[in-house]
């Protein structure tokens, strides 16, 4: 039962997995490279000249306006993923201590939700939370809170809950996922050597979670970096991230740009990754302890 | 309520109840845009404002007059239902190969197939924009077949994966052993104890294709777009409530979808799948 290895593998079954790798290695890899040969060549006057220049990358990081970009994005993927973790940490809990089906089900619609439905439609819908003649507003001024319509859109906070939204799924239930797996004997032992419930959860718990919450804001930043309809709608012109810069030189015709742009784009997504390997192998001693 | 043996022991009090209404919170923060947009799609006013002075229909017979809209539509669905059988065609093989066989560098096999999970789908949107141009593969509705079957590809592989660990291999074996060839056996043992995640696994692909913008969005060209474009252009340029009804449409058939999967999945096994959590397994 589960997995089972078998001793040396026919030949044969390489071909299982042929299809999978060929449209991998040749679609998409083969188009990374291609977006690598693109970056080196040069654009100039509406015009592209071939041959191999670093030119657009100078034109990317010498360019005060595209360095502010990149933080902008960078910022916003970091406030995002950290209010994302935040909540989803508590609900995540809050939902493996739910038992019934009759419950979890619903709640798992709610929180599956933004997957559901494109990322026009969270938009939309926020747009109309938090516009000035929006929910926020009026609930904020019925509770006389404010005295004056309140304006959410169109800011760096207005996205970030957005983006928030749109987040939740991927942190919820990788979160979920990994509380699950905890083993309850180890919650047990801890509360059997006299440790209260705070103290189990921030000694025991916790710390065997961190692999897998890693992983989950691994994920959601990277998805952060790389938001268009949320960054586009709900921060107008005021929010501008590299995922706009780009498809703006690209439809400009400045392909060399724009596949720096993606590239930068693609690096910061690749350290991502290099970070949480790193805290996970750190947090992964430790839990190798524990158990 | 007594706790089950071997359960942790804990007192019903402020933590629960404080827990129990975050959760309520936070479900209360996701529900509330798509409600809301559900209201405005009935206001009567062009003026999206809250709360809205009257009640009318003319919003949901205007999404038929919304130029683009319909063709746009047309391929969404026509594209997401080749992705999504197509990805199940690869994602199968490659998930029971993963499973069942040891692979030099499984590691590597795996992660080779989660990679356009890592990378950013703008960069791939403009990366595959670029090779297709450079091959000329241009034109239909190829281009994003091919790149949502890749955006799909790693979920895929994840939930068939996941469901191929936990049937028992004793099964297939036992198949073969009465004197199935392999290809038999896989049809009429493996493939039916798969179903629950199979139909997940496609519903989810066609919904990952049918919702997909950011690769869409370097692919699209005038007269060839996809539904989300378009609705992101139409947003962008104004915001009168037919966007609200076409989204109450968009997720009343999400839900429908979700329904028929529910159905097609015997009770059990939806249980038994919504119990071991495997909707979003990020392993490796």
């Amino acid at each position: 039962m589960g997995i089972d290895r078998r001793e040396g593998v026919p030949a044969r079954s390489y071909g299982l997995i042929a299809p999978a790798t060929a449209l991998v290695l040749m679609v998409f890899f083969g188009s990374m490279l291609g977006l690598f040969a693109y970056s080196f060549q040069q654009f100039r006057r509406g015009r592209l000249i071939p041959g191999f220049t670093l030119d657009a990358y100078a034109r990317f990081f010498g360019d005060a306006y595209y360095l502010e970009i990149l933080l902008t994005t960078l910022r916003l993927a970091a406030t995002a993923t950290a209010v994302g973790l935040l909540v989803a940490y508590p609900a995540a809990y809050a939902l493996n201590r739910l038992r019934s089906p009759r419950a979890l089900v619903p709640a798992y619609i709610v929180l599956f939700s933004p997957m559901l439905v494109s990322a026009v439609v969270i938009s939309y819908g926020w747009l109309l939370l938090l516009s000035e003649q929006g929910l926020l507003s009026f609930a904020l001024r019925t509770l006389h809170l404010v005295d004056r319509p309140v304006r959410t859109i169109f800011t760096f906070h207005g996205v970030v809950i957005a983006m928030t939204h749109a987040l939740m799924p991927f942190l919820v239930f990788p979160i979920l996922s990994t509380l699950r797996h905890v083993r309850e004997d180890l919650k047990e032992a801890a509360q059997d050597l006299g440790a209260n419930r705070w103290r189990t959860f921030r000694y025991v718990t916790f710390p065997l979670t961190m692999p897998g919450v890693i992983g989950a804001a691994q994920v959601a930043f990277t998805l952060s970096v790389s938001a268009f309809a949320v960054p586009a709608l709900i921060g107008g012109g005021r929010v501008r991230v590299l995922s706009r810069q780009i498809y703006a030189d690209l439809t400009g015709l400045d392909f060399p740009l724009a596949a720096v742009g993606s590239i930068v784009m693609l690096l910061v997504a690749l350290g991502a990754i290099l970070i949480s390997n790193v805290l996970t192998r750190r947090y992964f001693e430790y839990g190798a302890q524990v158990r | 309520m007594r706790p089950a043996l071997g359960q942790v022991r804990s007192r019903p009090d402020v933590l629960r109840w404080g827990l129990g209404a975050f959760l309520g919170l936070v479900l209360f923060f996701m529900a509330a845009p798509i409600l809301l947009i559900v209201v405005n799609s009935f206001n009567r006013e062009r003026y999206s404002v809250f709360p809205p002075p009257g009640f009318s229909l003319q919003w949901y017979a205007n999404i038929l007059s919304v130029p683009n809209l319909g063709p746009a539509a047309w391929a969404s669905f026509i594209i997401a239902f080749i992705v999504s059988l197509l990805t199940q065609c690869v994602a199968v093989l490659a998930a029971y190969g993963l499973v069942r066989f040891r692979y030099r560098g499984h590691q590597a096999w795996r992660t080779l197939f989660m990679s356009p999970l890592v990378v950013p789908r703008v960069a791939f949107g403009v990366a595959a924009f670029i090779l297709f141009l450079r091959l000329r593969f241009v034109g239909d509705l190829w281009p994003f077949i091919v790149v949502h079957l890749l955006v799909a590809l790693p979920f895929a592989v994840s939930i068939l994966s996941a469901s191929l660990v936990h049937i028992p291999r004793e099964t297939e074996e036992a198949a073969m052993d009465l004197g199935a060839n392999p290809l038999r056996m896989f049809a009429e043992v493996t493939l039916p104890q798969m179903r629950p995640a199979l139909v997940i696994s496609t519903l989810f692909s066609f919904i990952i294709s049918w919702d997909q913008l950011d690769t869409s969005l370097f692919l699209a060209r005038p007269g060839q777009t996809t539904l989300p474009v378009e609705m992101l252009f139409f947003t962008e340029q104004q915001q009168d409530p037919t966007l609200a009804a076409l989204s109450t449409v968009l997720v009343l058939a999400s839900l429908l979808l979700l329904l028929i999967g529910a159905a097609v999945i015997r009770p059990r096994e939806l249980r038994r799948f919504v119990m071991r959590n495997q909707t979003l397994p990020e392993e490796g």
